[in-house]
């Protein structure tokens, strides 16, 4: 078994109809790490996490989970040899409470076999003390706000006691502090020793807890590194801002700074 | 005013305080007062196989509820199994004659077979059905209901006089009870019935505290987050619908029981009023409740119990023929202001206010 791989993706594609969502895409998640995941709106990266997670399969390419392949394999094998996800547009058990929406992660993730329905529980009101959702655990979670719903979203993955987590945009809608208080969240997942594959379109949260970063534009891979690294890429620069700043910086025309940085 | 009547409202009354999650002192009284009533009701009634009934259709309703209210996938053929579970205790159980090839094995034995073939019937049928969902699944269901009554119809024997089931000429009961224990016949039958809803209810309780349940929910609520989450959908799914059809299985086997004969037929034990009735009677309690059937079998009952008194009164008995047209005026009064049921009124936090009325609506409005 590959000891640093946890995750190894093999030339991923995804079709949708003639449209291709993601394109021959290859990197491999190591454990241990937060591994970060960016690009423009409709890069693929939400496609990405769902040939990941079994919620679609890919056309091409293979996908492997510690050494054995998750191509065809439906999300509840996936979900139980150890991947927990996040949904971009959140999807509540809206008739359950916020307690019971987390206790089903923990019902029936990985750590979810050996756990009574109470014990289940009682897993997920630490869940929700950790993700400080502790004080809405009655409430209906159609009460919650949409930042809650986010918040929700990551304590039913953790519920799972996954070995990764794939958060798809978490923090979106998040502000000021808020921020720094899910990058602190974030990083506290980690030291538990989950390994995290994050999606985010702030910068500061990518540069601030991730150790690698992979860009994806129109669905290929284009760069991949440390923070540094790729975003002083000028194809990563250019993704994000067009040819025209790249050409117009090329010949100091331009004093804006790179947001990327 | 029918003396059924009364023991109908006072069982909605004491359901409703049974059914308080929030306060179990006072769910325990309703509980012990409801067992009480129930308990008594058969020495008191002039006629206890309307109770019966009650319980009966209740039953079937249970079924309906762990599907349509637990899974959300609204079933409209749960007519399939009553009629199925009619059969298998029937075949099973009644005793052999010139006429007809029965086994005449012991009655448990045939409830047993009228819980087990319509499960397996739905585990089969389940496999290509819940792959659909809403009104896909809806109208599937309903051509299952059509199918099965048209192949009971149609089949008489199986390989060789193995297995006979009437054709179109139906089964008769034999009798195993003496005309002079009928009495008797009828009591232990209210009891036994009374016992088996109850304690689908007390199933349906447990199932509700369960990982299974807490499944079923997941999957009502949003079905690929509860795949995700590593709920096997399919098979709980499956596993729902076949709890659903046993449930359904049992009733119909006892309306078999009741009525002495069972034909393939719309107006026998095929009829197509029962997936509809089913479904009424746990919206009219709380779809997806544990106690709703419950309440919803004695508001139903209630309903057809008022309705057929009135038509005694002087000047009322044009009701008569328009029994289910006000019935039918009721159900749409009550998907529209109610649709949560009964149960919601007991249950809303601020106590009983019209506005729930008015907000269902404008929740329930595009
Ligand atoms: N189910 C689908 N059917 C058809 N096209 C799809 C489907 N899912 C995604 N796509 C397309 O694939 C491309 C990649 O979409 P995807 O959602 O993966 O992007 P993304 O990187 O997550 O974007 P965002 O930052 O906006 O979330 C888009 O062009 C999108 O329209
Ligand atoms: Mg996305």
């Amino acid at each position: 078994m590959n000891e640093t791989n946890l995750l190894e993706i093999r030339g991923a594609t995804k079709l949708y109809g003639g449209v291709a969502a993601v394109t021959d895409i290859s990197f491999n998640v190591q454990r241990g790490e937060i591994l970060g995941l960016i690009g423009p709106n409709g890069a693929g990266k939400t496609t990405l996490v769902n040939m990941i997670s079994g919620t679609a399969v890919p056309t091409r390419g293979t996908i492997k989970f510690k050494d054995e392949v998750l191509n065809g394999k439906k999300p509840h094998i996936i979900g139980k040899m150890g991947i927990a996800r996040t949904f971009q547009v959140v999807k509540p058990f809206q008739n359950l409470t916020v307690l019971e929406n987390v206790a089903v992660g923990a019902m029936f993730g990985k750590g979810g076999v050996k756990r009574s329905s109470a014990q289940a529980f009682k897993r997920g009101e630490e869940v929700l003390q950790f993700v400080h959702l502790e004080n809405y655990r009655h409430d209906l979670s159609e009460s919650l706000s949409i930042a809650g719903r986010k918040r929700l979203e990551l304590a039913k993955g953790l519920a799972m006691d996954p070995e990764i987590l794939l958060l798809d945009e978490v923090m979106a809608g998040l502000r000021g502090t808020e921020v720094d208080e899910a990058m602190d969240l974030i990083r506290a997942i980690h030291n538990y020793g989950i390994t995290l594959l994050v999606i985010e379109h702030v910068m500061k949260v990518i540069v601030g807890v991730c150790q690698r970063v992979v860009v994806l534009d129109y669905g290929k891979k284009i760069a991949e590194g440390t923070p540094a690294e790729v975003t002083s890429e000028p194809a990563v620069i250019q993704a994000y801002l067009g040819k025209r700043y790249v050409a117009n910086q090329a010949q100091g025309l331009t004093q804006e700074q790179s947001p990327l940085e | 005013m029918s003396l059924n009547l009364v023991f109908m409202l006072l069982g909605i009354a004491l359901t409703v305080l049974a059914s308080q999650r929030n306060r179990p002192r006072l769910s325990m009284v309703g509980i012990g007062l409801l067992g009480l009533l129930l308990l008594l009701t058969p020495f008191i009634s002039n006629n206890r196989d309307i109770m019966t009934n009650v319980f009966i259709i209740g039953l079937a309703s249970v079924g309906w509820n762990v599907i349509g209210g637990f899974t959300g996938y609204a079933s409209f053929g749960q007519v399939a199994f009553w009629g199925l579970g009619a059969y298998a205790a029937v075949v099973t159980s009644s005793v052999p004659n010139a006429a007809q090839a029965t086994f005449g094995l012991p009655i448990w034995v045939g409830f047993i077979m009228a819980a087990l073939v319509p499960a397996l019937a739905a585990l089969v049928i389940g496999w290509p059905v819940l792959r659909l969902r809403g009104h896909y699944f809806a109208i599937a269901t309903l051509g299952v209901a059509i199918a099965v009554r048209e192949i009971f119809k149609n089949v008489d024997c199986i390989g060789n006089q193995l297995l006979c089931l009437g054709g179109s000429s139906g089964l008769q009961i034999q009798p195993i009870v003496k005309a002079a224990d009928r009495e008797a016949n009828s009591f232990l039958r209210y009891f036994v019935i009374l016992a088996m809803f109850a304690g689908s209810v007390v199933f349906c309780w447990y199932l509700t505290r369960s990982k299974f349940g807490y499944g079923l929910f997941a999957i009502r609520e949003n079905e690929e987050a509860a795949g995700v989450l590593g709920i096997n959908t399919t098979w709980f799914k499956i596993g729902a619908f076949c709890l659903a059809a046993a449930f359904t299985g049992l009733a119909g086997a006892w309306r078999a029981m009741v009525n002495g004969s069972i034909y393939p037929t719309e107006d026998s034990i095929f009829d197509t009023n029962i997936s509809l009735y089913v479904i009424i009677i746990c919206l009219l309690g709380g779809v997806g409740t544990v106690w709703g059937p419950f309440i919803g079998a004695f508001t139903y009952s209630a309903i057809q119990e008022f309705l057929g008194a009135l038509q005694g009164v002087p000047g009322f008995g044009w009701v008569l023929n328009w029994t289910n047209v006000i019935f039918g005026a009721i159900v749409i009064l009550l998907v529209v202001f109610l649709p949560k049921g009964i149960l919601q009124i007991v249950r809303n936090k601020g106590g009983f206010t019209w506005r729930i009325f008015l907000r269902n609506v404008r929740e329930n409005s595009i």
